[in-house]
């Protein structure tokens, strides 16, 4: 009976051609731009989530937290030597670098600039997996130099000013450092901003600029295995057993990122889709007004298939195979389309192609369920016609 | 002659049909009675209006009677619902129509399984009784063919093909040479005789030529929505 419903739907649809291209038209749009913003949406993310992890998943930010009890306790804030114990006890932690951020007036020659100046260790270079554009790092040996190493957005921007070349000595609050390396750009990671713009000196020398002699930050490289949460409990724990009261740190790991980002992602790829539903209504409605056509011109077909014992549940049934053949035809190119598009726009990126074989199952649902729900009325209004009427129609 | 002896096939008791337009109503059948039984062929004339083709869609369980009884092989029929109604139309009755309603888009042979697919017989089955079907009325050589590539009386013959795939109780007739020449037309009755006589086929005809109503057993005439000998 399918089968039979099914052959005559594809003729009944082949002897009105054009109408039946117009009513594909809109489904092939609709069903094509969700899944061309579905297929879009998974490989961004996808791109965004391979940058990141390649920047290093391994580095995680401990922060003072902001609370009454900290702020009264101040003299007593981290220090770095709390940071060189932990980097000792901890089971999970590779290496430690405690940062002491100031803010202060940077000059070489004519050009200066008002920007952040952080004192850390030598290690930071290697927990940030940073790379020397000239020059070299901090080591150990310069913790009382006035030795300064520019991040890549500085050193432009002191260039751009009319500095000169070589930059060999700036002033960091009126005071001489001399410039040691300049840092190769940041890669994409969630502290490349920071670096990119930070002028970098030992953390002893900022310890004498800086008001207070509490650690801003500091961020810390586990071991490869560590699992995230238990290393910042550990850290916090440990922390405070060191200073003796509990303490309140703000932890962030780049996964804690890595899913916000993803979360975020969800959010954009729903929206996309949401735009793209609303042209799948256009062409739900399109599939309904060709149906309603179709089924008055087949009035009479309709009353002689009753006469000839068809329940209106038949007719029904062959309407509605009708209405679903035709969404689910204009699903199937829409799919095609949809992940066409996002291939070569994927390629032209350069990123990464994905395929997502859930959307396009999920594509092809939908068609068939527009199919379903805009062809039912038509179906429903051929099932009602009075057949001795229909008979008689032209 | 109406035979005395025999199955009944169906029977009317005084069957009225009234319709109301624009509040005014108008009676077309005013007590209507008739009984078929198996084999005769009945042919009922009158001219257009007196109401034949409403006592034939009755006949025909596409239209409910406002009074009186209907029964189809002693089984009474008011009462029952769209689909029963359905399902009777599907077994029990053939139609034939002036203007053959064959489906344009179905070949013949699909025309004449089309009534098959609605009781669920397997499609070797439809087939099958189709092709003996289409053979019995000579157009054993057309099944592929469309209705347009068929002439007129062709295309009645797939139609009363199509009447009888189910093996009905009775063949209801609505003008059937209406739009064919005399010479297919004669053709055509011939073929009603024909299944008539050799299958004891009941048939209810209903024409407003009287050289037609002849061919029938039995000759009734309608005037003003009553049934009475011709």
């Amino acid at each position: 009976m399918l089968a039979v419903n099914a052959r005559e739907a594809l003729r009944s649809l082949a002897a009105s051609k054009q109408r039946t291209l117009l009513a594909l038209i809109g489904v092939i749009i609709g069903i094509g731009s969700v899944m061309a913003m579905l297929g879009l949406g998974e490989t961004v993310k996808n791109e965004a989530l391979r940058q990141f992890s390649q920047m290093g998943t391994d580095v995680i930010t401990v922060r003072p937290g902001f609370s009454p009890e900290n702020e009264a306790r101040r003299p007593q804030a981290l220090l770095p030597k709390d940071f060189a114990l932990l980097s000792r006890y901890a089971l999970s932690v590779r290496s430690v670098s405690p940062e002491v951020e100031i803010f202060g007036k940077v000059r070489a020659g004519p050009a200066k600039f008002e920007g952040s100046i952080k004192g850390v260790w030598p290690a930071f270079a290697e927990i940030n997996r940073l790379h020397m554009a000239r020059g070299r790092f901090l080591t150990p040996y310069d913790r009382d130099s006035s030795f300064a190493v520019l991040g890549h957005g500085v050193f432009n921007k002191l260039i751009q000013q009319g500095a000169r070349e070589p930059l060999q000595e700036i002033t960091i609050r009126g005071r001489p450092f001399s410039v040691i390396g300049v840092l190769a750009p940041a890669e994409l990671g969630h502290n490349s901003q920071m670096v990119d713009d930070a002028v970098l000196i030992s953390l002893d020398m900022a310890q004498r600029y800086a008001q207070q002699p509490g650690v801003s930050q500091a961020t810390v490289r586990l071991w490869p295995d560590a699992d995230h949460n238990q290393a910042g409990a550990e850290i916090e724990s440990l922390l405070s057993r060191f200073k003796g009261f509990p303490l309140n740190l703000n932890i962030n790991s780049p996964r804690q990122l890595l899913e916000q980002i993803s979360r975020q992602m969800r959010l954009y790829t729903m929206l996309l889709a949401a735009v793209g539903s609303i042209s799948l209504i256009v062409g739900g409605v399109g599939i309904m007004n060709m149906m309603l056509v179709s089924v008055t011109e087949r009035r009479r077909e309709i009353g002689i298939r009753r006469a000839m014992g068809a329940q209106r549940q038949d007719i029904v049934t062959q309407f509605l195979v009708e209405s679903m053949l035709l969404s689910l035809t204009g699903g199937i190119i829409g799919v095609g389309l949809g992940e066409a598009v996002s291939l070569i726009a994927a390629s032209a990126q350069g990123w990464q192609p994905v395929w997502v074989p859930g959307a396009m199952l999920l594509c092809l649902g939908v068609s068939l369920a527009v199919g379903l729900f805009f062809g039912y009325y038509p179906a429903r209004k051929a099932a009602g016609l009075d057949v001795i009427v229909a008979l008689r129609a032209d | 002659m109406l035979s005395e002896d025999g199955t009944v096939m169906l029977r009317l008791q005084g069957v009225t049909r009234t319709f109301t337009l624009a509040g005014v109503e108008l009676p077309v059948l005013r007590g209507v009675d008739l009984t078929a039984r198996e084999g005769d062929f009945i042919s009922i004339l009158g001219p257009s209006g007196c109401g034949k083709s409403t006592l034939l869609n009755i006949l025909g369980l596409l239209d409910r009677p406002s009074s009186g009884r209907y029964f189809l092989e002693e089984r009474e029929v008011e009462g029952l619902n769209d689909s029963e109604l359905s399902s009777l139309r599907n077994q029990k009755i053939g139609f034939v129509f002036q203007s053959f309603n064959l489906l344009p888009r179905l070949s013949a042979l699909e025309n004449v399984e089309m009534p098959l697919i609605y009781r669920g017989s397997s499609a070797h089955e439809r087939r099958q009784r189709a092709t003996e079907l289409l053979e019995s009325v000579g157009l054993s050589d057309r099944g592929g063919h469309l209705p347009a590539q068929l002439s007129g009386g062709q295309q009645q013959r797939v139609a009363i093909a199509r009447a009888l795939v189910s093996d009905p109780v009775v063949l209801l007739a609505d003008e059937p040479t209406g739009a064919l020449d005399s010479k297919v037309g004669r053709q055509i009755m011939e073929l009603f005789s024909q299944f008539n006589t050799e299958r004891k086929l009941t048939i209810v005809m209903i024409t407003h030529d009287l050289d037609l109503a002849r061919l029938g057993s039995v000759r009734l005439g309608m005037r003003d929505g009553l049934l009475g000998e011709a």
